[in-house]
């Protein structure tokens, strides 16, 4: 076996080996993505016993247009996408489908189907060479606008940089070692060897002279006379040419990409044939045993989920099907982090604010794949900005219309929200509740050492103009919905507007913020409505919890939470 | 009248009857607004961080001024929320300048002259409680009903300038065109409870409670509200999605949530009825167990 074969069967190897391994893990999901009292392992089965006949045939038409349209022409590109992003996407693909059916399997595909296949023949010269510039193309699209457009390069990984990078290797080395071929003495003597039977010095001598002058081969200087050749020289090596090498050469000009890359490599180039079929064989053989690890399987696992999922995705996500953990497991795996998702999102104006990548939906579906990676081993830092991103969100569903993998977002992220609670990470303002005077006084204190932002320099609460009406009549209290509810424990109503009020006059901002009923407001306005003296009650606790969350989250950043960890409070706030 | 239409973000996936009914009643009624791609106004994240809120508020709006729309939303918080961050910039120097400044890269520049319009207010003011009551073709006469005002667009008046915050008629005004009689209650003006959903829901649920009891006890047949949120939380209709979680407060026990003891309509079924798009359907029966 040759060093080729042993790299080519190792590499196949490995492929297949990750695809199993990766597929496996769509029939058999993390518990992460489980539907509640069902085991996620059998969502296969589910699937299976959910199907017959019947629906099978009515999907059939459905399932095809999916298959061509979709997936083939990739049609969803161009309806949720833009012209330029089907333009890059469609390029890449159909260019590197060609290659690969054609070019890459020429002795499997092209030679048993088409009599008389020659790689040096057209079409299939120009063929290879236009798929090559078609994927040379797509990629120039690919890596402009993931630099120039702002919105793509927010979301854009050193993964998709590195993606287009190998692909670039493989293309520009094809065009190289197709280049140097062309002007290579060595495939000259290689092929003459072969198809000039017995060649006498002078024949030979005038076909160099004619390819020389013809191809701008460079002949070492041994090889050719000095000097121009003579014109009965050329004569005769066209003639020994259109016997023996035309039938199987088509004119250069057919290879418009690497015939005048050629004449570049022209003098040096010529020696670089092994080098440059070494680098495009092995940049290919690493792009196959990656292709399971990187995000360049959604070529297996994007047409998976387009053909799987729901016709009704919002119904899919409202009330999920048994075999919702398979979908979710094949649409964590089938997103390419093209970030269109981030670019329509909802709160891309929270994300600008608060900084959070997890708001984001491409940043946020891959906290959970982690998180469905490893069951659950986020960090508690990683787990608290997944817990924000989520609860942030909105439900608003525009991610899933637009997604163009067709991923059910909206279920994963009602998933997320789940998981989050479940790995005691609920809503920031559930936490928040459960801290005491004086963890908010430790959190003040260290916390100056984060930057002060605008959302955590209160303007009412620094400013004794605030309260200084506030005659503590009570009537905010007395108007208070929470505070007129039959049956509710003390511990919800601890201090009531008016003290909160009085509280934040005599400087014991931290008091206010551990008490319960701070959480328990229901922002409706009725106290600073009623106010007689103009006091912007509601006003001054929603900045109490805005400085409570820009407290919390200064000192998240700084890991300063740890042995706070609001994770361990009891339930339902302090009694 | 050129309106940008403001969904809001619960509308495609919790409440999708409220907008695709609502833009029939206004298409019956001659105003057909804008389909314009807008993010959050930023009602939810308002308690986590007022810039956020604020910007988000001001890049929708920099959005519908792009458009050379005015906003028409059918959400009560969206609309209050709207009109909080346009009075807050005013205020805030620091905060306009925060905001021009993350504005900009997208070529956007908030207007403060940008008019933000409840779905109510355009019903009276712009097309006009008479020219409702002509065009309603089917009137629910006998039908007793209960406005539920909701919060945020009411409150604070100074800021939403909504209606008069005492004693608002905007609602009972177009319920009566639209032949319905309008009852008289005690927590008309009250809270839904939606704020604590998901967060204290023990709470949550005994304002949503005490809300169909004073209804029921005005003797009205059904509860009408103007808002995705209140809807949301008084509807028996609207998906449930609360999130179990392990510190949140649950009401009374894990399980299924008591459906209402009254009927909760959002205001453009009750108006698309009368002005004939579709019926009214029965009202689902009161549950025995609750109110």
């Amino acid at each position: 076996m040759s060093l080729f074969s042993a790299i080519l069967w190792a590499c196949l190897a490995v492929c297949l080996c990750g695809a199993a391994w990766r597929m496996a893990r769509w029939l058999a999901p993390d518990r992460s993505l489980a539907v509640p009292g069902l085991p996620p392992s059998a969502a296969l089965r589910y699937l299976w016993r959910s199907l017959s006949w019947r629906d099978a045939l009515a999907a059939a038409p459905r399932l095809a247009r999916a298959f061509f349209i979709d997936i083939l022409l990739q049609g969803h590109l161009l309806r949720k996408g833009s012209l330029w992003r089907w333009l890059m996407h469609f390029t890449l693909f159909a260019g590197f489908s060609g290659l690969l059916f054609f070019h890459a399997l020429e002795n499997f595909v092209s030679r048993p189907l088409f009599a008389g296949y020659e790689p040096t023949l057209d079409p299939w010269q120009f063929l290879r060479n236009a798929f090559g510039a078609m994927v040379a193309c797509g990629l120039c699209i690919a890596l402009c606008r993931r630099i120039f457009v702002r919105d793509m390069r927010r979301t854009s990984r050193i993964e998709d940089f590195f993606t287009l990078g190998v692909i670039c290797c493989l293309i520009a080395s094809g065009f190289g070692l197709d280049a140097a071929k062309i002007v290579s003495p060595a495939a000259f003597e290689r092929m003459t060897a072969d198809y000039l039977p017995a060649p006498d010095a002078a024949d030979l001598a005038a076909l160099r002279a004619y390819w020389a002058a013809a191809h701008g081969m460079a002949f070492p200087v041994q090889m050719s006379p000095p000097g121009p050749a003579s014109p009965e020289a050329l004569e005769k090596g066209r003639d020994i040419a259109e016997m023996s090498c035309i039938p199987c050469h088509s004119p250069l000009r057919s290879a418009f990409v690497s015939a005048p890359l050629s004449r570049l490599f022209a003098p040096a180039g010529a020696g670089l044939v092994d080098g440059l079929w070494w680098l495009h064989v092995l940049g290919c053989l690493f792009a196959l045993a990656w292709l399971p690890f990187g995000k360049l399987f959604h070529i297996l696992s994007t047409p998976a989920g387009i053909l799987l999922r729901g016709l009704d995705p919002g119904r899919d996500a409202a009330a999920p099907p048994a075999a919702a953990p398979l979908n979710r497991a094949v649409g964590l795996d089938a997103c390419t982090n093209c970030g269109i998702c981030s670019r329509h999102c909802s709160v891309l104006p929270s994300f600008l604010a608060l900084g959070t990548p997890e708001i984001l939906p491409s940043e946020k579906l891959l906290s959970m794949r982690r998180l469905a990676g490893k069951s659950g081993r986020l960090t508690p830092a990683a787990l608290a900005a997944f817990s924000e991103g989520g609860f942030v969100c909105t439900e608003c569903m525009r991610c899933t219309v637009v997604c163009p993998s067709r991923i059910n977002l909206q279920d994963l992220w009602l998933v997320s929200k789940r998981e989050a609670a479940r790995l005691g990470y609920p809503e920031l303002a559930v936490r928040l509740r459960a801290l005491g005077p004086d963890v908010w006084e430790r959190l003040a204190r260290t916390g100056r050492r984060a930057k002060r932002t605008l959302a955590a320099s209160p303007s009412l609460l620094d400013n004794p103009e605030t309260f200084a009406h506030c005659v503590q009549c009570s009537v905010c209290t007395g108007v208070c919905p929470i505070f007129r509810l039959p049956d509710i424990p003390a511990s919800e109503v601890d201090v009531s507007p008016h003290q909160l009020m009085n509280l934040v006059r005599m400087g014991l901002a931290d008091t206010a913020l551990s008490a319960n009923f701070l959480w328990n407001c229901t922002t409706c306005y009725k106290c600073q409505e009623h106010c007689p003296q103009g006091v912007r009650v509601a006003d001054v606790l929603y900045e109490l919890r805005n400085l409570a969350h820009a407290r919390v989250e200064a000192a998240a950043r700084a890991g300063l939470l740890d042995d706070a960890d609001p994770a361990a409070a009891q339930p339902g706030g302090r009694p | 009248m050129t309106f940008a239409w403001f969904p809001g973000c619960r509308i495609p996936f919790h409440l999708p009857d409220y907008g695709r009914e609502s833009l029939a009643v206004l298409a019956a009624l001659g105003v057909r607004p804008a389909e314009v791609e807008f993010n959050c106004c930023g009602y939810p994240v308002r308690h986590q961080s007022l810039l956020a809120s604020v910007l988000s508020a001001a890049r929708a709006m920099a959005v519908a001024s792009r458009a050379g729309l005015d906003i028409l939303t059918p959400c009560k918080c969206c609309f209050g929320n709207l009109r909080f961050a346009q009075n807050a910039l005013a205020e805030r120097p620091d905060l306009m300048a925060a905001v021009t400044d993350a504005l900009r890269p997208e070529g956007l520049r908030y207007d403060p002259d940008l008019t933000v319009s409840h779905l109510l207010q355009v019903l009276d003011r712009d097309i006009g409680s008479a020219a409702v009551r002509t065009a309603v073709a089917a009137p629910l006469a006998g039908l007793r009903v209960a406005a539920h005002y909701g919060c945020h667009a009411l409150r604070p008046s100074q800021v939403t300038r909504f209606d008069d915050p005492q004693a608002p008629t905007i609602f009972e005004n177009l319920l009566a065109a639209a032949g319905c009689t309008p009852v008289s209650w005690t927590l008309r003006l009250e809270c839904c409870g939606q704020p604590l959903a998901g967060k204290n829901d023990r709470l949550a649920l005994a304002l949503a409670a005490s809300k169909y009891e004073s209804a029921l006890q005005a003797g009205a047949d059904v509860l009408v509200t103007a808002c995705t949120y209140c809807q949301m939380q008084l509807g028996a209709t609207a998906l449930s999605c609360a999130v179990p979680s392990a510190l949140a407060v649950s009401w009374p026990l894990p399980g299924p949530r008591p459906g209402p003891p009254i009927a909760v309509i959002h205001v453009s079924r009750l108006l698309g009825a009368a002005l004939g798009l579709w019926p009214l359907g029965t009202m689902p029966p009161p549950s025995p167990d609750t109110g």
